[in-house]
């Protein structure tokens, strides 16, 4: 680990101070008076689950978002970032998941692609000198002609690092860097940051890893519910304690919990293995249990649950449901022996955003409800209506464009589509209450209990702590691609989840 | 995974309702608008109410509706068009001519059979490959193109003496053309299967999204080579009685009826990207371009005029179903 | 070696493999063999077709389809002949004019309001056909400038024309420009992958309209040519040099889906499928041999794109499993997914 002190600020180099910075949307205050000190030359890092403001900070500190109070202040001077190119041009720049390289580009070209003051004529052995000088800052070798799309996703990160240097960044944001990266590129990674925060560059390091975090990091920030918990240097902090710090305080009051008969079709994953994230991934789910899958972005959690279904390209394994045996790989099989599927997104791959409330309800119903492939209409809307009161989507006629709802009912109609069916079926959600308010959420976990008491076995995705232990009745936790831990719900504590989904061993808490 | 963002901003991700029906009002407006300036402009044109006049806007609409139709369909599944169906119409006029001999029936269902399963072969490619239904249908397009040149070395393929007689297929029933009626009786056929069976209402979700179709386990490659299949089917229909009416079946029988179809399609409503589409809305595109086009006719404007007309139509409608869409920032 | 060979720009491995069947083929299978007027026939059907192909190419470097430079090409030439007469220069300005302010329209409406060019360009499409067809009332507009009409057609160094020669230089300014400026990676990024461009700090719309522009422009001013080297204008568009210019676009080596391409790959695929027919030519056979041959490269690269090939190899390996697992069928019945 690198040195903890804080070094005395130069003019030379970064100091931005954050000052009580807030923003509320509505009803939520996202950041409530933060205040951090951003030094060049030092590796700081943001930790905080969700909800702690990260996201809504860093959109500060990148001009994409304004502040409601507070102030920012570069190198003394105070400083308004009315857009993303201003922060630009303050020398502010964010590398995240949102941000890519484009693939069809060249690395160098890639490099200097939007930059402002970039000549209009490319000279290309001088563009090829300064990509190779770019990138030998970061202590990397990649060849400057390559195609971006023929690179690997670690080098490809690299390269995205690489261009916020070559807009003369100041101060770096890495947004969760090493989530899509295996080990070796996450070091690589780590060893170029290293270098170039040695030449004064200031480095933001949004992190759920924790592992990372005290390997990389000089300093600390932690929030909570979008307060400022503590900031520090990383030598004050031990791994329980800055644990402690982002789940606040436990005292969750665990929703009244109905233990029913648990029946419904024995699981087993055995040898799934879901390129490149997961290699070995099995599991055992007792019948009609509900199983929490708890892991950030890079965990392979959803891998587990895209590769159970075919979703995911070069899947292997296999899936043992109720005794029957079936290879993983192809998604026709799965679900013909049982699977079904809620997808995290449901923008993109979940709804059908401009069809109706009904023909999403029964989009995977028609057969049943048609006969010799003639669907009987009002049996459709009948259905639909009644799907619809069931998972209790309010002020909406059926025949009403999905579009036009709120997330929350938006996503219960997403789940309507899988629920009250046949029994005797392995249910898989990812992020059932992904952007949806506490009232939809408790409805939705409500819907899910009622699907696994009917007789069927479910296993969702969440990092959401409190909804973890609330629908789960064993919660598993992953990290970078492997299962860390296995938590009897009622047994384990906001804490030790989160503890088991941010490092790669049981913690000692 | 939740992020921050999905969690701390409900508000933000809680649509609000007041942004979609203002666009959808003014979609609506600018197309009764215009539907409301076409039929003033046509009626209050001489000679166009006149029935011997709607007997040749039924005629004319006949073929470029089957195929309009056609691309509809293709289109409504979220797959663009396909450029290979004027010469599968041609094909089949010509495996039909080919086979008289042997039967009317016999002929109808072979040439109907053979270009069908042309179009079907590149539903699959586009079906269970995803591969680009433009490239696709271009590229079969010109293999089929040159199966026939070499074949028939351009030479027109008409009816062997002899052959049972095919006036049938083109007398007028009633004063009005046959292939009308087969129009008719298509449009319904296809509003029906679209409506009200599995087969349709899955197309309008593969249309509306590949993905999530895929997500919830779909049939795609099947509903997709189905749809590539019923739009063979059309083109060959329309390519029977186009050469029936022209007792010939040449590669140049098509003239810009592929095209055509698209703009009628287009016009009719149907959205480029897919998920939303109607036979009779399709129908009634046919039917107004026909009838503005012959309404131009006959005010005496030059061919130019009625191109350019015919091009202003589509920039409104599109605009028109543009807005009513509000197709998401790409 | 497969890193090799998907390195080598696809424009050049076909240029290549055509010239050397131009060459040999009519050696061992045919009856003519070759003489000038076959090379003046290529340096012909570039001048003539090579513009368009050229337009609709870049269009799909940006991602899009841009269907009215067809008509752009026509319109070009019914307004060069127009304003033409006493001066080709002019003529040829007006067109370019023209078909450049015709683009950079679709193209802002293209980007800026994010519709899909292809309902955009069909309707501009159609509006410019009207425009040709009204304008030249129907008929053939006939170029009496004769010096100017022979001048085009004269023929150097015995196998190119003036007016090849012209669009040769137009694709080579093009490429210089595409390689030696930012244009080139602005258009690859803006069609690669529109919102990381746009994120990147590239003006999207900005990027769109100048391309579209340059295609109206490059396709109207070919078009002002082929008039004066016909020495008339004729009105009728037709569809066929749109898809014969995805054709050569694609085998030079521009994208389906946008990202990939540059004029001299463009420039490679049009003389490409040029000397392919002109050694049908020289045989003497069918040159609808060339239709299906080309028709079958365009399906081996549609497949060879297709985002899902891989699907199959899933479903036989399922069927397999399957059929070792006995083949029966699941105890409980199951109807939908």
């Amino acid at each position: 680990m690198t040195g903890a002190d804080s070094k005395p600020s130069s003019p030379a180099v970064l100091h931005l101070e954050v000052a009580g910075i807030s923003k509320a949307y509505a009803a939520v205050q996202a950041l409530d008076e933060v205040s951090l000190s951003v030094r060049g030359g030092e590796v700081h890092g943001v930790c905080g689950h969700n909800g702690a403001g990260k996201s809504t900070l860093m959109k500060v500190l990148t001009g994409l978002v304004q502040p409601d109070t507070g102030a920012l202040r570069l190198d003394g001077e105070e400083i308004e970032l009315r857009d993303a190119k201003e922060a630009q041009r303050h020398g502010i720049t964010i590398v995240d998941q949102e941000r890519g390289v484009v693939p069809a580009l060249t690395v160098s070209e890639s490099l200097f692609l939007g930059n402002v003051g970039e000549p209009f004529m490319r000279r290309r052995r001088e563009t090829r000198e300064r990509a190779a000088a770019l990138l030998a800052r970061l202590g990397v070798e990649i060849d400057p002609d390559a195609k971006v799309r023929d690179l690997q996703a670690g080098e490809r990160k690299l390269v995205e690092i690489a261009h916020a240097l070559g807009r003369e960044s100041r101060l770096i944001i890495l947004d969760e860097p090493s989530a899509s990266l295996s080990h070796g590129e996450a070091r690589i990674v780590f060893k170029a940051v290293r270098d170039v925060v040695a030449e004064g560059t200031a480095v933001l390091f949004v992190s759920h890893r924790l592992d990372e975090v005290f390997e990389l990091c000089d300093r600390v920030t932690v929030l909570r519910d979008g307060r400022l918990v503590d900031s520090r240097p990383i030598a004050e902090f031990d791994r329980a304690g800055l644990v402690e710090m982002m789940v606040g305080e436990e005292g969750h009051e665990l929703t009244e919990r109905i233990r029913t008969e648990a029946i419904g079709p024995e699981v087993r994953l055995r040898g799934l293995a879901v390129p490149p994230v997961v290699e070995e991934f099995s599991l055992d789910v007792p019948g009609g249990s509900i199983v929490g899958l708890a892991g950030q972005l890079g965990s392979g959690a959803s891998e587990v649950l895209r590769g159970i279904v075919g979703l995911a390209r070069g899947a292997s394994g296999e899936l043992e449901i109720d005794g029957r045996t079936v290879k993983l790989g192809w998604g026709p099989a799965a679900v013909r022996a049982g699977v079904r599927y809620v997808p995290g997104d449901r923008k993109s791959e979940g709804l059908f955003m401009r069809q109706s409330i009904e023909a999403n309800l029964t989009a995977t119903r028609l057969g049943s409800l048609s006969r010799l492939g003639v669907v009987g209409l009002r049996g459709r809307r009948r259905v639909a209506e009644q799907l619809a009161k069931v998972v209790a989507v309010r002020d909406h006629g059926v025949k009403d464009r999905v579009e036009s709802l709120s997330g929350g009912n938006q996503q219960k109609v997403l789940l309507g589509r899988t629920l009250e069916r046949n029994a005797g079926e392995l249910l898989l959600f990812d992020d059932p209450t992904r952007g949806v308010d506490v009232q939809g959420r408790a409805d939705i976990h409500r819907l899910i209990r009622a699907a696994a008491g009917a007789g069927n076995t479910v296993i969702f995705v969440s990092t959401e702590l409190d909804e973890l232990l609330d629908l789960a009745d064993v919660v598993v936790t992953m990290f970078k691609g492997q299962i860390v831990a296995k938590l009897d719900a009622e047994q384990t504590s906001r804490g030790r989840i989160l503890a088991e989904m941010t490092h790669e061993g049981e913690v000692a808490l | 995974m939740s992020t921050d963002a999905g969690v701390i901003a409900p508000a933000t991700v809680e649509e609000t309702t007041s942004r979609v029906p203002l666009r959808r009002h003014l979609a609506l407006g600018i197309w009764v608008a215009a539907a409301l300036a076409i039929v003033v402009f046509a009626l209050t044109t001489g000679g166009f109410a006149t029935w011997d006049n709607a007997k040749a806007i039924f005629l004319a609409s006949s073929y470029v509706g089957l195929l309009a139709l056609a691309q509809m369909l293709i289109m409504t599944s979220g797959n663009f068009f396909s450029l290979s169906l004027g010469t599968g119409a041609v094909l089949a006029a010509m495996i039909f001519f080919s086979e008289l001999g042997n039967g009317i029936v016999f002929a109808i269902v072979l040439a109907v059979l053979v270009a069908g399963f042309a179009s079907a072969l590149q539903g699959l490619l586009v079906g269970a490959w995803r591969a680009n239904p433009i490239i696709v249908t271009i590229g079969a397009n010109a293999i089929l193109t040159g199966i026939i040149l070499l074949r028939t070395g351009g030479s027109i393929i008409r009816p062997e003496k002899g052959a049972p007689s095919i006036n049938w297929l083109v007398d007028p029933i009633g004063g009005i053309a046959f292939p009308f009626f087969v129009l008719v009786a298509a449009t319904i056929v296809v509003q029906l299967v679209l409506g009200r069976t599995r087969f349709g209402l899955t197309m309008f979700l593969i249309g509306e999204n590949r993905d999530a179709a895929k997500a919830a386990s779909l049939p795609i490659t099947r509903t997709i080579v189905g749809v590539f299949l019923a739009a063979g089917i059309l083109a060959a229909l329309a390519g029977i009685l186009l050469g029936a009416s022209l007792s010939g079946a040449t590669l140049s029988s098509q003239g810009t009826l592929p095209f055509d179809a698209i703009v009628a399609t287009l016009i009719g409503g149907c959205a480029v990207a897919g998920g939303r589409g109607s036979a009779i809305g399709t129908f009634l595109g046919t039917l107004g371009v026909a009838a503005i086009s012959s309404a131009l006719l006959l005010r005496g404007y030059s061919e130019g005029v009625q191109i350019l007309v015919k091009g202003a139509i589509l920039a409104v409608v599109v605009l028109a179903v543009h807005l009513w869409n509000q197709e998401d920032a790409r | 070696m497969i890193a090799r060979a998907r390195r080598t720009p696809r424009g050049l491995v076909f240029l290549v493999a055509t010239v050397l069947f131009f060459l040999i083929a009519p050696q061992i299978w045919g009856a003519g063999s070759i003489t000038s007027s076959n090379y003046t026939d290529i340096s012909d059907y570039l001048g003539t077709f090579g513009v368009i192909a050229l337009a609709v190419g870049l269009g799909m470097v940006v991602g899009e389809f841009d269907i009215s430079v067809g008509a752009s090409y026509v319109l070009g030439g019914v307004v060069a002949v127009k304003l033409g007469q006493s001066s080709a220069v002019v003529g040829l300005l007006g067109a370019a004019a023209v078909g450049a302010f015709a683009g950079l329209v679709q193209g802002a409406i293209v980007g800026r309001f994010k519709i899909s060019s292809v309902p955009v360009t069909l309707a501009g499409f159609i509006i410019m056909s009207g425009i040709a067809v009204t304008i030249s009332g129907g008929q053939q507009l006939l170029y009496e400038d004769y010096a100017t009409v022979d001048w085009l057609n004269k023929i150097h160094l015995t196998y190119l024309t003036t007016n090849g020669m012209i669009v040769g230089a137009i694709f080579i300014l093009l490429a210089l420009a595409f390689a030696l400026t930012r244009i080139g990676p602005m258009m690859r990024a803006v069609g690669g992958d529109r919102r990381a461009a746009e994120v990147a700090g590239i003006r999207t719309t900005r990027t769109l309209a100048l391309t579209m522009g340059l295609g109206g422009l490059v396709a109207a001013a070919g078009g002002g040519l082929h008039a004066f080297t016909s020495s008339a204008a004729v009105s009728d568009v037709s569809f066929e040099p749109l898809i014969d210019a995805v054709i050569a676009a694609v085998i030079g080596g521009v994208a389906i889906t946008g990202g990939e391409g540059s004029p001299l790959g463009i420039a490679a695929g049009v003389l490409s499928l040029g000397f392919l027919q002109e050694a049908f030519v020289v045989m003497g056979s069918d040159s609808n041999l060339v239709t299906i041959v080309t028709g079958g490269f365009l399906l081996l690269v549609a497949v060879a794109s297709a985002a899902e090939a891989g699907a199959t190899v899933d479903w036989l390996r399922a069927q397999r499993d399957r059929f070792a697992a006995g083949g029966g069928r699941s105890r409980t019945p199951r109807t939908d997914p």
